[in-house]
């Protein structure tokens, strides 16, 4: 029974199980609930108001319990991808959400810091995918991961040129999403050429 | 790399889904396998020969082999 769990799961690459696809719709609305609730609570504490700061934080916890709980039910299923996808979904709406919050405050930090959590979570779910996939899945990985590594390099040369020929500066954020999306160029390219 | 993979299984009437989990990779990579877009690992050649019984000679040749 286990190995047929294990094939099943190794057939099926990194895309997640049709179960999941509820749980990670309620992960979306729990963290969508929490976003909105921390970026109202943020405006009522620099008002001073605060008779709606309570209801609002209770709502920002309710948003993070759910996101909490979907993501609980993900592992219990051992869905590495949908765990994969939750910690990309995670890290992408919690990534700028410290520009909310008065800047230097401890809640400032903390919001700095709660990407970390997702990221955590992505970074595990991967290495539990590559450890299941095949040889051959760990070579499209492979060279996946070199294209990006590769055109990302190339593009922060090049960005770095431009700057020193007179362009603007250019806010090195984006080297990130050029480094995941030539990733996923490269996964595509590589898939494409093993079907 | 030639190899007589698609005609072995298709002898036992097996299924590419079915040779993937007898030999515990994804579909996929029974498929590249088989179009010659793929090479496996020494081990898994050894694990094909073990499934079908053959010895590994008699499935993979090397595309330039000396007879």
């Amino acid at each position: 029974m286990a190995n047929a769990e294990f094939v099943i799961c190794r057939s099926r690459g990194v895309r997640h199980q049709k179960e999941s696809e509820i749980d990670l719709i309620l992960l979306a609305i729990g963290v969508a609930l929490f976003l909105i609730a921390f970026a109202l609570f943020t405006r009522a504490s620099r008002r001073g108001d605060s008779s709606l700061s309570l209801p609002i934080a209770l709502a920002a916890l309710a948003g993070l319990a759910l996101a909490g709980w979907e993501t609980f039910r993900l592992w219990r299923r051992k869905d590495d991808a949908a765990l994969m996808q939750a910690g990309t979904l995670g890290f992408i709406s919690l990534i700028g959400i410290h520009e909310k919050a008065p800047k230097g405050s401890a809640l400032a930090f903390a919001a700095a810091l709660a990407p970390l959590v997702p990221a955590a979570l992505f970074a595990w779910s991967t290495v539990r995918l590559a450890r299941q996939a095949d040889e051959l899945q760990r070579r499209i990985a492979q060279e996946a991961l070199g294209f990006g590594f590769v055109v990302a390099l190339f593009a922060a040369l090049t960005g770095m040129a431009l700057e020193a020929a007179g362009l603007p500066r250019l806010d090195w954020a984006w080297m990130a999403a050029v480094l995941v999306a030539a990733c996923g160029v490269g996964f595509l390219l590589a898939n494409r050429r093993y079907r | 790399m030639k190899n007589r993979l698609r005609v072995l299984r298709a002898e036992r009437e097996w299924s590419q889904a079915e040779l993937a989990e007898r030999l515990r990779v994804s579909r996929q990579t029974i498929n590249a396998i088989e179009t010659g877009r793929y090479d496996p690992s020494l081990p898994l050649a050894f694990v094909i020969a073990r499934v079908f019984g053959k010895l590994i000679e008699e499935i993979f040749e090397p595309e330039n082999a000396v007879k």
